[in-house]
């Protein structure tokens, strides 16, 4: 069982989230991984999602690309000059999903951040074919047009946002 | 499956959208409005095992 965990904006509480669900389904007894495809800058969030989750995985499993650059992927592989093979990233799913009963793959950043020019975070989801649980920034203005927004973007791109 | 509204620093600052932005959400939106996670949690509040057994089954 996998769950696709994505956000209206990046620093709205993707990972803590993430962490918590993690550290919650373990004290159940249940086996789970925390999945960061790709990281920008450091590689805080997955070193986070890796100590959450069950043992003996490893932080490349659990982040298979890693950008030192702070910028969305997109620029990050430009200026790196590497290019992200989605289908490295959708292997590495499904090894981690074999080993656990519960993954949890964080997106990066918000949910249209586009990875290259012809995918975008929203496309990783889909083409997982999971789940998504959305996180948004409870303040004034910004979270029901966002989460309205990325509603109306997953519904465009027919992604399973209403399976509940 | 679900919208989470990360509430953390709206209810220090006493923000009033922290009260009525899940409210609206909820009512314009087909999916479940969940509560973050806090710290003092020691197992899934009920509107998460409901969402978990609704992935399960997807």
């Amino acid at each position: 069982v996998s769950l696709f965990i994505t956000g209206t904006d990046t620093g709205v509480g993707k990972t803590y989230t993430a962490v918590r669900f993690l550290q919650l389904l373990r004290e159940s007894g249940i086996s789970c991984a925390g999945m960061k495809p790709i990281c920008c800058g450091d590689r805080r969030d997955a070193e986070l999602l890796l100590a959450a989750g069950s043992e003996g995985l490893t932080i490349d499993g659990v982040n298979p690309v890693w950008l030192k650059t702070p910028a969305t992927p997109i620029v990050g592989s430009l200026i790196e000059k590497l290019d992200i093979n989605i289908e490295d990233i959708l292997s590495a799913f499904r090894s981690l999903q074999k080993r656990v009963e519960y993954l949890i793959v964080e997106g990066a950043g918000g949910w249209m951040v586009p990875i290259d020019r012809n995918c975008f975070v929203s496309d990783l989801a889909a083409a997982m074919k999971l789940p998504v649980l959305a996180v948004a920034y409870n303040r004034l203005a910004v979270s029901i047009m966002r989460s309205l927004l990325c509603r109306a973007c997953a519904d465009m791109r027919s992604v399973a946002w209403a399976l509940y | 499956v679900g919208l989470v509204l990360n509430s953390a620093s709206a209810a220090l600052a006493g923000d009033i959208t922290a009260l009525t932005n899940a409210d609206v959400l909820s009512k314009v939106l087909d999916v479940p409005i969940l509560d973050g996670l806090g710290e003092n949690l020691t197992e899934l509040p009920p509107e998460w095992r409901l969402m978990l057994e609704a992935t399960m089954r997807s």
